[in-house]
């Protein structure tokens, strides 16, 4: 098992799916939640959780889904991003850039 | 903007939960199969796989409540339970369900109702576009008075003004129609300046309507009529539009027809450019007939308008010393000045009324929902205890509350609608303008949205307060018997009980007088409205009948025509028919001079042709009736008259003298009484003193036709106008009525506030006796378990009955007293005129006490038979 400091840091998994559907195009749930863990290389992602994730982006319009039919054929449901998504995804990336290199400033002035 | 996204998305989630819930269930069996199948591939066993596959999810459940959570409101779809829950129990609970219902529809159907004619005659406004643009503009004299513009004032108004786009005269006057081959008729005529239904508006039915133009000097004369005329008159035809006709004798053309009941506050017939008004050049500044209306321009507030009338006004007051001294010119909002406002004293009164029925209706559904919560309390408690908070209950109950006001609202509008139709039923088509509306609009709905909501808070919110604060341990130990009224809660009842029955005994005692004053007809009336008599008016104007010998001569040859006519038995004139007016005279009887001339008194006087008494079916008590030979020396009197001023009763050869009202330079005209008629009134419900002089003696210009027909004729109308028209094309015959339509619109006022009083005191006995029902089924669920135990020892049916009935009738009583002390008070307070009975007399009372206890019995049944039929084995199990 993955130890616990490699859990999802708080607020950023909606970050991780719109980044994900931006990068890869139209997924289902599984896929995203592969992709996630693939990417970013054993975090402990309960996949469960991508659900609320979700839901909670199309709600605010950000991405949105349809029917279709996975590789072994089964009905899956595919989320792929809007134009809003799109808009958020570049807002929210500067953002957390910029954070990130100030957080880093701050770490290393500090040593 | 996502907010409201999000918000809309959790909204629509609550009726598509059942069909998400699936879609999500679907989604992760893919998705867990898609991990089993991972797993199989790298070489796990089937077993380990699955096994593998759900620890990777982390949680079928927990996924699935995380993402229900985040769906819906959680509030929306608690009140959807609620309301789900609140409608199933109501179901089951019919009789309380109906009967709250029923309590509450009255409540607030005759509240609405009293709103809907208070808004009528205060807050509706006139259907002009733009309305509070519109100013009605007036003059003011020395002492307050109003006035309306005179002709120079207006056009000097229009010249002046920079405020007003349009600025509008109209003024009223009966015009006679005729020139078009038809018997000539009199109208409502309205002479209005050219733009005036531009300014206004209004709807033109067919042709056009007046313009500008029309008013320019050697334009031709045109008219536009009603759509009553135009159906009336030509048909509906449109062979109407270029129809030649003569206005009071000048030859014009009608151009259009108009919708009368829209545009002007002003009901007419037939629309007249305003130079076609006669005389109107001659008029002086003095003659102030003009009624103006103007339009405020673009970007002008009503205040600069206002301000910009007033200056004009001390303007002319400086110019025209003579004719304006202390005259101001006054601009208020047109729908100010043609409604009345809604916080006088009458209107208050109605809205206080209405929030009283509101009230007590409220407050007798309060009553049925605390018997129904203390049987409830046990489930109230057993819902707490699993852990519903105290909110959560208030809630259930509050929403109880609000599908019981909605429905009851709801019929609460069809018992208003009812109820104004009714209403408009009883006042003659034009006794009303008709701007007077009494169809719902926004506001009344809003009303009764209110109304709705209040009892809510009434009847529920209080009862759901107090349940809620019911002890759950208490409550469930006692076995359910717990959480009833207490002491306190049932003297609140009985105070409450007597209030009601009160006030439904100080209107019934109303309309039991009102009934036992229902004494047969007078003698008198008896003769107006048996067999057919018919009335109508002529107006002798114009140059044809200037003077008096013209006018007797039109008279004689009427009369003698009329009364050729088949199937007349009899004819006669008068100044004003009964119940249309009469004109006030000083009189002075011979040897009993008036101390002071101001002092001197005063009567009614009505000017009748020959045999006026044989025609109107109403014999003389004394003496004999006018003839035209008596000229001024003889008059006849009524018996009001010699009650009043003749005490001894020696009436006959008494001397009279009679002189027109104050102000005359004419000298007194000394008569003889010849006769004594019985009071026939001429206003409605007036028994005042009249003297009859003869019309020979003064012709006057108006003058009402009677005749008396052997046999009902629906032709007489007709048959009359022929007669008239065969004399005079250019003489109008008209409001041609028989007698008893006469007195029916005459009396629609008093016939009004009569039929409100009965449907009132219908409606608070109804609450009343409710009440009683509420408060006495209630009792019996409460001792439900005494009952049981005193049926078990032995207690007979007849004794249960007692028990039941001693509380019930000891409330009743209560309310009898309080009722009776109402009945009292109110009649110290409001003076009951002349009425010979009293309110507060034992017949009445008794009367009354009988209605209500009788009824109140009746209501009284269904909880005693409750109580009777009992198992006494379940009773005492009961809980």
């Amino acid at each position: 098992m993955a130890p616990a400091d490699s859990e999802v840091p708080y607020g950023t998994l909606d970050l991780m799916v719109l980044k994900t559907l931006a990068a890869m195009g139209p997924l289902h749930g599984y896929g995203v939640a592969r992709r996630i863990e693939q990417v970013t290389g054993g975090l402990a992602l309960n996949q469960g959780t991508i659900y609320p994730a979700l839901l909670r982006l199309e709600q605010k319009g950000w991405i949105k889904s349809e029917w279709g039919t996975s590789d072994n054929n089964r009905r899956a449901r595919f989320y792929s991003i809007t134009a809003a998504g799109r808009k958020q995804l570049a807002a929210e990336t500067a953002l957390w850039t910029r954070t990130v290199s100030m957080v880093k400033r701050l770490l290393e002035s500090e040593s | 903007m996502t907010r409201l996204r999000v918000l809309l998305s959790r909204l629509l989630e609550s009726p598509l939960r059942r069909w998400r819930d699936s879609r999500l269930d679907e989604e992760i069996q893919t998705h867990i199969e898609l991990l089993t199948d991972e797993f199989l591939s790298r070489g796990m066993s089937p077993a380990d796989a699955a096994r593998e596959a759900r620890r990777a999810f982390g949680g079928v459940d927990r996924t699935r409540l995380a993402v229900r959570d985040q769906r819906g409101l959680p509030l929306v779809d608690t009140i959807v339970q609620d309301l789900r829950f609140a409608i199933r129990l109501l179901h089951r609970d019919r009789t309380f369900a109906a009967t709250a219902v029923l309590v509450l529809a009255l409540g607030i159907g005759v509240n609405n109702m009293l709103f809907a004619i208070l808004n009528a005659h205060t807050l509706r406004g006139l259907p002009i576009h733009d309305a509070a643009r519109v100013a009605h503009i007036s003059t003011l004299d020395d002492r307050s008075r109003e006035h309306g513009l005179s002709y120079a004032e207006f056009r000097a108004l229009r010249e002046a003004s920079a405020g007003f786009s349009a600025l509008v005269a109209v003024t009223e006057q009966p015009v006679v129609l005729s020139g078009d081959g038809q018997a000539a008729d009199r109208l409502g005529g309205l002479f209005v300046s050219g733009d005036a239904f531009a300014a206004v508006g209004g709807r033109v039915v067919t042709g056009r309507a007046l313009n500008p133009s029309d008013e320019r000097p050697g334009a031709p004369a045109v008219a536009i009529i009603a759509t009553e005329t135009w159906m009336t008159r030509y048909g509906g035809r449109e062979s109407a539009l270029g129809q030649a006709i003569a206005v009071n004798g000048i030859p014009a053309t009608i151009v259009g027809v108009f919708d009368e009941r829209s545009g002007f506050p002003a009901t007419a017939g037939i629309w007249v450019p305003l130079p076609h008004l006669a005389n109107l050049a001659a008029q002086t500044g003095a003659d102030r007939t003009l009624r103006v209306f103007g339009r405020l321009a673009d970007g002008v507030s009503f205040e600069e308008g206002a301000a910009e009338v007033d200056v004009f006004g001390a303007r002319l007051a400086r110019a025209h010393a003579e004719t304006n001294r202390g005259v101001r010119v006054r601009a208020v909002p047109i729908n100010e000045r043609y409604f009345g406002r809604w916080n006088d004293t009458v209107w208050l009164a109605f809205m206080a009324a209405g929030t009283l029925v509101v009230l007590i209706s409220a407050a007798n559904v309060a009553n049925l929902m605390l018997g129904r919560t203390s049987r409830r309390a046990r489930e109230i408690a057993i819902r707490s205890s699993l852990g519903a908070g105290r909110l959560r209950v208030v809630r259930q109950l509050l929403i109880e509350g609000c599908v019981l006001a909605a429905i009851g609202g709801a019929a609460g509008l069809g018992l208003a609608a009812a109820g104004l139709r009714l209403f408009r039923s009883a006042i003659p088509e034009n006794a009303l303008p008709y701007w007077v509306n009494y169809a719902p609009d926004a506001r009344v709905i809003a009303a009764l949205v209110t109304a709705s909501l209040l009892t809510v808070l009434v009847f529920a919110l209080l009862p759901a307060v107090y349940a809620s604060r019911t002890s759950i341990s208490g409550v469930l130990k006692d076995g359910g018997r717990s959480g009833t009224a207490g002491g306190g809660a049932r003297r609140w009842t009985t105070a409450f009980l007597a209030a009601e029955f009160a006030l439904a005994i100080v209107l019934m005692a109303q309309v039991a007088v009102s009934l036992r004053q229902l004494d047969p007809p007078r003698a008198a009336e008896l003769g107006l409205t048996q067999g057919q008599l018919v009335t109508a008016s002529l107006t002798l104007a114009g140059d044809r009948y200037r003077s008096p010998q013209q006018r007797l001569e039109l008279v004689r040859i009427l009369r003698e025509r009329v009364g050729a006519i088949a199937g007349v038995s009899t004819t006669s004139v008068a100044s004003a028919a009964p119940m249309l007016g009469r004109t006030e005279v000083r009189i002075e009887i011979a040897g009993r001079p008036a101390a002071d001339a101001k002092e001197q008194p005063t009567a009614g006087s009505v000017a009748i042709g020959p045999s006026y008494f044989e025609t109107l079916g109403v014999p003389l008590l004394r003496g004999r009736e006018l003839a035209d030979a008596d000229g001024s020396a003889a008059v006849v009197v009524n018996e009001a008259f010699v009650e009043k001023f003749l005490a001894d009763g020696h009436a006959i050869a008494q001397r009279l003298a009679v002189a027109p009202a104050a102000g005359s330079p004419q000298q007194p005209v000394w008569a003889t009484i010849v006769g004594v008629a019985p009071t026939i009134p001429q206003r409605p419900g007036a028994q005042e003193p009249i003297v009859y002089t003869t019309y020979e003696s003064a012709p006057a210009a108006t003058l009402a036709l009677l005749v008396r027909m052997r046999a009902a004729s629906d032709r007489v109308g007709a048959t009359l106008k022929d007669a008239v028209y065969a004399i005079d094309p250019d003489l109008p015959l008209y409001r041609v009525q028989s007698m008893n339509e006469l007195i029916w619109q005459a009396r629609w006022n008093g016939r009004i506030s009569r039929q409100m009083i009965y449907a009132l005191s219908l409606i608070a006995m109804a609450l009343a006796v409710i009440g009683l029902y509420a408060v006495t089924m209630h009792a019996v669920a409460q001792r439900t378990q005494e009952i049981g135990v005193r049926m078990a020892l032995g207690a007979r049916p007849r004794q249960i009955v007692a028990l039941v009935g001693r509380r019930a009738s000891g409330q009743l009583g209560f309310g009898l007293a309080a009722g009776a002390i109402c009945t009292r008070l109110w009649e110290g307070f409001i003076p009951s005129g002349d009425a010979t009975i009293r309110a507060t007399d034992p017949t009445t009372m008794a009367l009354v006490a009988a209605t209500l206890i009788v009824v109140s019995a009746a209501a009284c049944i269904a909880p005693v038979r409750r109580a009777v039929r009992l198992d006494p084995v379940q009773a005492i199990r009961h809980e």
